[in-house]
């Protein structure tokens, strides 16, 4: 019998991603879905802070722990007011804690979180990592890669000037360094509600190359399945297919948290309609990057924080295979 | 680049030091299980002290200690928070009894963080219960007697004011009580109900510590004796911490209550608490709780000292 024989209330005990199983890579197999914090930061940021996301978001995460427990049973979406059967939730989703960088130079500290996503991508299993910053997004994707190149779909963050770039050079925009190191081809990109308007240069390269870049209102006028479609097309190409989730996507009424708030960015409701269709193919990982929890100092739950986990719960739950009605996800 | 070799456990999520988490199963003998009390509501000071054990799980995470070296004492346990019943005393005083009863009996010492002192006297029942032979020393620290008179237990069994009272009654009277480093003006009633048991001030604390332990259980020589520590940050006279009684500058600096538990290491402490810390609750503002947390570390290397005094 356990030490505790009744709920705990909600902010106590031990804060794992909507109170899943905290497990080691061991633990998973096909078909599982790891949470994993990166919390690096680059410290040549005014804004300091990314470093504290995972913790803030797990914590915050901790709200929806009933989509996760079995002991609510018929647990209501409360996004959509609908009963929603999670009860295979727990043996799917694993919180395997944080990447220990803390402490390692800027090299072995990528080459773990390398290693830490190799060890989940060989076990077939899909992953979210908490960032962080875009620092991480190169050594993520050098783990998914496997020194073959991979998919690449980047919702919100900055675009590159051009996608000519040398390995060399420095650039503050982690496409750039993609399409340099050859770890993602121009043609496998999609670019979704970008930070910044794209320079002429780029966009005609993406358009030369067929790659695709809708801007926030173009999205808003898709339907879900044409927003599955992208990243459906980009997973039948057989190559594993890397999300990243820039928090410069959200239009910037919605939240005072990332470093980089932009006007005319997603709603809530779009940015999740967006998640849950384009989480229908097999997405080797989501990576939350552009969080900043102390940008205006963060009490126990932050609005904000709560809306981006209610689209982060949309999409694990579509990914998981827990959302089929695609129709009522357009309403 | 080049392939090192480097470590993949990963860090898992916050825990108290970094200790393993665990449950009942894992508990033995020599171990000690620190529990988190997410609780405030039963005192009638500044409440936030629910907060503590999450503050003090995040300032145990190197990443916020920035640079301080904070180590896992090896014989700790993570067992989470206890349950309890924020609107419900009666409920949260019999569970709050079971569970230290049953990690009592596992061999296993009980470190209850985070709350408040209304909730200590159901952990301590639970603690005799488990132990009926053994007489229990109940040594509090705190600024505040809280021995004030009992009054409708029926309606209201969880009290601070009352709390000291309400222990030593379980304990077989005041003579088994010990308050130190007292420092507010507390009621005539209270020191006369008190005044069989040991009470020293803060004041005299600082001036000298020797002997104390000694002094503590003078009586008990012969006997089996087992003793329970209570810690309240309001002893602290360090504006910076917050504790859920006012601050009024009095007190204990953080090294003279180190030394203070360092020197009651001497008994053998089968249970203790620190309540009273009302967290900052910013991610990154963890300062107060990282002196807090040592002071914690000082309680677990008092209870991991051999006892040299009593049985």
């Amino acid at each position: 019998m356990p030490l505790r024989t009744a709920p705990i209330p909600r902010m106590a005990g031990h804060l794992s991603f909507m109170r899943s199983v905290r497990a080691n890579f061991e633990d998973l197999s096909s078909g599982s879905l790891a949470v994993i914090g990166a919390p690096m930061e680059d410290s040549s940021n005014l804004k300091s802070g990314a470093r504290f996301s995972p913790l803030a978001i797990r914590e915050t995460s901790v709200y929806f722990g009933w989509y996760a427990n079995p002991q609510f049973s018929n647990p209501i979406n409360i996004d959509e007011l609908e009963l929603f059967d999670t009860s295979s939730i727990n043996e799917q989703l694993f919180d395997l804690g944080d990447i220990p960088i803390l402490g390692q130079t800027k090299s072995k500290a990528d080459e773990l979180i390398t290693r830490s996503i190799e060890e989940v991508y060989k076990r077939n299993a899909t992953s979210i990592i908490l960032g962080g910053d875009s620092s991480i997004i190169a050594p993520v994707s050098r783990g998914i890669a496997e020194g073959k190149s991979a998919a690449y779909i980047q919702i919100g963050g900055k675009t590159p000037g051009t996608s000519n770039i040398e390995l060399s050079q420095q650039t503050s925009a982690p496409l750039a360094s993609l399409l340099a190191s050859g770890k993602v081809k121009l043609k496998d990109t999609c670019i979704l509600a970008p930070a910044e308007n794209p320079s002429v240069e780029f966009i005609k390269e993406l358009t030369d190359t067929s790659a695709k870049i809708f801007s926030s209102n173009q999205l808003n006028n898709m339907d879900s399945n044409e927003i599955s479609d992208l990243s459906l097309t980009l997973s039948n190409r057989n190559l594993p297919v890397i999300v990243n989730l820039d928090l410069s996507s959200v239009s910037s009424e919605l939240h005072g948290m990332s470093d980089k708030p932009v006007f005319n960015g997603m709603s809530l409701k779009l940015l999740r309609r967006v998640l849950v269709a384009i989480a229908r193919a097999p997405i080797a990982t989501l990576i939350l990057t552009g969080h900043n929890p102390t940008v205006n100092g963060l009490s126990i739950v932050k609005t904000g924080q709560r809306l981006i986990v209610t689209a982060l719960v949309g999409y694990l739950c579509s990914r998981l295979g827990l959302i089929n009605d695609f129709k009522s996800n357009d309403n | 680049m080049s392939k090192v070799d480097l470590n993949l456990s990963m860090q898992s999520v916050p825990s108290f030091f970094g200790a393993p988490i665990g449950d009942i199963e894992d508990l033995s003998e020599k171990k000690i299980a620190v529990a988190g009390l997410f609780c405030d509501h039963f005192s009638q000071g500044e409440p936030g002290a629910r907060y503590a054990a999450r503050q003090l799980r995040y300032a145990s995470l190197p990443l916020l200690a920035n640079g301080l070296k904070i180590s896992t004492p090896s014989n700790i346990i993570d067992v989470g928070e206890l349950n309890v019943f924020p609107i419900e005393p009666i409920k949260t005083q019999s569970i709050l009894e079971e569970q230290s009863y049953r990690i009592q009996q596992t061999g296993a010492r009980l470190l209850a963080l985070g709350g408040d002192y209304s909730l200590i006297p159901a952990l301590v029942s639970g603690q005799l219960k488990a132990n009926p032979d053994c007489h229990l020393k109940f040594i509090r620290i705190s600024r505040n007697l809280d021995a004030a008179e009992i009054l409708d237990t029926q309606k209201n069994p969880m009290n601070r004011s009352s709390a000291t009272r309400q222990i030593a009654e379980f304990c077989g009277g005041a003579s088994s009580i010990a308050m130190l480093g007292v420092s507010d003006l507390s009621s005539i009633e209270e020191y006369e109900y008190l005044s069989d048991g040991f009470v020293r001030s803060a004041h005299q604390l600082s001036k000298s510590l020797t002997g104390l332990s000694e002094q503590i259980v003078d009586d008990l020589q012969d006997q089996e004796v087992g003793v329970y520590l209570s810690v309240d940050v309001d002893v602290l006279a360090l504006p910076s911490i917050r504790s859920n009684s006012p601050y009024l500058g009095t007190g204990l600096s953080p090294e003279q209550l180190t030394s203070l538990i360092s020197e009651l290491g001497k008994l053998p402490i089968i249970g203790a608490d620190v309540t009273g810390f009302i967290p900052d609750l910013d991610l990154s503002g963890s300062a107060a709780s990282l002196t807090v947390i040592e002071i914690i570390r000082s309680v677990i290397e008092a209870m991991s000292q051999e006892s040299a005094l009593c049985h």
